[in-house]
């Protein structure tokens, strides 16, 4: 099948790096980092919403993982 | 893994320091003290008025040159907040005014109003440039950091402790406390406050889990001149010492805060303050505190 | 914890630092700028904490005008899920989560030709099954690492999963960014029902090795974004015992590869938007195997408080994959190749989901209700589908959750 590792996925390697780039601009002293703290802007605010809706997209999609290390299977068909 | 208390006595800044922590090994606990004392060292080296060769004098140097001098990123914060304290006790409190000091520390006489006008001409932050970045002062001015740099160090000695796993002990810098974490099983540590008039009694015995604490007091360093007593604290605004001798003047004052840097200022301005101003100060602040005055009465509380 | 969140969590929510003064918050922000005074406010484990949620799930049936025969209702499944996070002290947490669920109904079998098109074959046989999973893990802090392991088990009458993970993560010294490593495991194995009666596999076993990269930045006081990147390798037997397919009037059991390699390319952006005080997230994931599937994922959430107690949350997902040149609903002669498979799940298609969250939050605890109505379908795929997909399913899920602060 016509699959390369994903160093040689060159456009979305040169974009995952330049996403970075921008990052070192970035100045925020620390007592502004009040709003990052809040819930709401976590990358994970509900673990078990989160875990449960991996858990029915995998089942039912042909794609899977992204978000965190696997957890669980099942025998969903 | 047992941990167990390890004590390390030593004397820097010019005063008995120590640190207690709660480590799993000898080792560990030999690791944190090499780490304190060396912290406690680097930042004497750099900042103590006492040396004129530490990196304050020759920056101060460069500082009154032209061009000016620019600071450090650690300095840079230092002098940032030392800023933020004039401004916040109009002025009262001001880095630049050794000269003052150094002249009531050395007199046998009252200081006759022309020679403090004159020290009050030549010294003042607000003839210093200073833009975040850059210094620049006339020549001649000296900048005196020791109001805050014990404090900053208890501070980062315990940050760096605390960087290294340790969560349970205190720093020690000639009663400016930082305390990492309470004893392992939750129970606070005590200190108690020493009681100016009774010099091996204390005062009062205050428990404290974490945070810094700080206390400003003149009992020790007083002037006498012609029976009064002069405090050593000296008001830039005035030139004068602070008038405490009296009944309701506070003899000291002890704080805590998150940081034994914002514990040891708010003391100091609570001192500068005196009186019913002081009490108002500190209770709208918002944190613990404790506070004697000359007649020996206690007010405030830290729990 | 994310980057930024460590030393301002603390502040924050300290709910002390309100009562200082603004002069005092003003001298201790100032302070903070020096170095290692971070480190001095910083608590740095997740919040303790219990949480229960519960969920139903109901498959829309097959329509009439789809299904050759079988039984039309598909899966409705019941979902209970606990977890307790504690601290032991300031460097040692501990998570352990449970999971119990009772599924029933009918599912996908095979398709076959017809008049205007496929149709599925559903299994006549209503199951009633049960799962329980169950995972432990432990989070380890020391200065600016912060580990986390986790082991986990789950088991129904025809499958058993054992799986486990070990991640680490190195905040930068500005505490702007934190990248992140991550390893994990899982070993299953399927022993299918009735498989002597319908010529199944008795007994087969699948494994995963997955590895992780991801980095995380803090761009300004109101946006983070992560980047990330993994590769899984899944190897063993992957078909599903119980899917057929029908090849030119002959129904036999699908055949996948006994290796997959699998690449996902994820990007997550979190932005507080200053009017309204709410959060925008986006999150995207690029998914590309050896099989030939490609997939783009992209879910979006706006979450809006009102007031102190309340906040919305409406969010909406689309997802489009495409098929790998094994896949067709049927197959009319011999398929060239040495594979094959007619379970919808491959094809090409599109799925747009849409929810809607709402919480109520108290000091301790927070009620938390929402539902989410999610389509498939052959129109809403990006790349074009060749075949129709009969079996392509559409659901409602609903449910609500508690959570407790210790």
């Amino acid at each position: 099948m016509k699959f390369s590792p994903w160093w040689t996925d060159w456009r979305r390697l040169a974009l995952f790096i330049a996403l970075f780039a921008l990052s070192a601009c970035a100045h925020v002293e620390p007592w502004e980092r009040g709003r990052l703290a809040q819930s709401r802007m976590a990358l994970v605010e509900d673990p078990l919403l989160s875990a449960m809706n991996d858990h029915v997209y995998t089942a039912k999609e042909a794609a899977s993982g992204g978000t965190g290390p696997a957890g669980g299977g099942c025998g969903c068909n | 893994m047992t941990l167990e208390l390890h004590r390390n006595v030593f004397s820097e800044m010019g005063c008995p320091c120590e640190i207690s922590i709660y480590a799993n090994s000898a080792k560990a606990a030999r690791e944190a003290f090499a780490l304190g004392e060396e912290e406690a060292g680097r930042l004497d080296r750099k900042y103590s008025h006492y040396r004129s060769d530490s990196w304050l004098a020759s920056f101060q140097e460069r500082a009154s040159q032209s061009g000016g001098a620019e600071a450090d990123a650690e300095t840079a914060v230092l002098l940032d907040y030392a800023q933020s304290l004039f401004e916040f006790s109009n002025g009262s409190f001001d880095i630049t005014m050794r000269p003052l000091t150094a002249l009531w520390d050395a007199v046998r006489a009252i200081p006759s109003p022309e020679q403090i006008g004159d020290i009050l001409g030549r010294i003042g932050w607000h003839r210093v440039f200073w833009d975040g970045q850059v210094l620049s002062m006339p020549p001649g001015m000296t900048l005196d950091l020791g109001g805050l740099v014990k404090e900053y160090a208890a501070d980062r000695i315990a940050g760096l402790l605390r960087q290294a796993g340790f969560r349970h002990g205190f720093v020690d810098l000639g009663g400016d406390f930082h305390f990492l974490g309470p004893h392992p099983d939750g129970s606070p540590w005590r200190v108690g406050i020493r009681n100016p008039s009774a010099r091996n009694a204390a005062l009062a015995e205050i428990s404290i889990g974490s945070g810094g604490l700080a206390s400003s007091g003149d009992y020790e360093r007083c002037t006498e001149i012609n029976g009064r007593r002069y405090s050593h604290l000296i008001d830039a605004r005035t030139g004068w010492p602070v008038e405490s001798d009296h009944d309701a003047g506070l003899s000291a004052v002890s704080v805590t805060a998150p940081t034994c840097l914002v514990a040891g200022s708010v003391a100091t301005i609570a001192m500068l303050h005196q009186g019913a101003r002081a009490k108002a100060f500190l209770e709208n602040s918002g944190l613990a505190w404790m506070s004697v005055a000359r007649s020996g009465s206690i007010e405030g509380a830290i729990q | 914890m994310a980057p930024g969140q460590r030393a301002e969590a603390a502040a924050a929510t300290d709910s002390k630092m309100e009562r200082y003064s603004k002069a005092i918050r003003s001298l201790l922000a100032t302070s903070l700028g020096l170095p290692g005074m971070q480190d001095l406010l910083a608590k740095e484990l997740p919040e303790e904490g219990a949480d229960y949620r519960y969920t139903f799930y109901d498959e829309d049936p097959i329509p009439q005008n789809r299904l050759a025969f079988g039984d039309p209702r598909r899966y409705e499944i019941e979902s209970h899920q606990f977890r307790v996070v504690k601290n032991i002290d300031d460097s040692y947490g501990l998570e352990l989560n449970f999971q119990h669920e009772t599924m029933s109904g009918s599912s996908p079998w095979y398709a076959v030709p017809g008049p205007d098109g496929p149709l599925q074959v559903m299994s006549g046989a209503t199951i009633r099954e049960r799962r329980n999973q169950a995972d432990a893990g432990v989070r380890f802090l020391r200065g600016d690492w912060s580990h986390h392991a986790a082991v986990g088990y789950s088991s129904e009458n025809d499958y058993v999963a054992r799986y486990g993970s070990y991640s680490v993560e190195l905040e930068s010294a500005d505490g702007l960014r934190v990248t992140s490593w991550g390893v994990s495991y899982s070993n299953d194995e399927v022993t299918p029902t009735d498989a002597r009666e319908f010529g199944r596999v008795e007994s087969a076993d699948r494994d995963a090795l997955s590895g992780s990269l991801s980095v995380t930045q803090v761009l300004s006081r109101n946006t983070v974004l992560q980047g990330g990147v993994s590769l899984t390798r899944q190897s063993g037997f992957l078909s599903d015992p119980y899917k057929l397919v029908w090849i030119g009037g002959a129904v036999i059991a699908e055949n996948r590869p006994d290796e997959r390699r699998m690449l996902t390319w994820t990007a997550r952006l979190r932005h507080f938007v200053e009017g309204p005080e709410a959060a925008l997230s986006m999150d995207y994931r690029y998914f590309r195997d050896d099989w030939d599937v490609a997939a783009h994922t992209l879910d979006i959430s706006w979450k809006q408080p009102i007031g102190e107690t309340w906040e919305v949350i409406p969010s909406v997902r689309y997802h489009a994959q495409s098929a790998p040149d094994f896949y067709a609903p049927y197959f009319l002669s011999q398929p060239g190749g040495i594979h094959w498979s007619s379970d919808y799940r491959l094809g090409t298609f599109g799925a747009l989901s849409y929810r809607l969250h709402a919480r109520l939050k108290g000091e301790k605890w927070s009620l938390s209700m929402g539902a989410e109505y999610y389509d498939s379908d052959e129109s809403l795929a990006l790349a074009t589908p060749h075949f129709d997909s009969p079996g392509l399913v559409s659901f409602w899920r609903l449910s609500a959750a508690l959570r407790f602060l210790y």
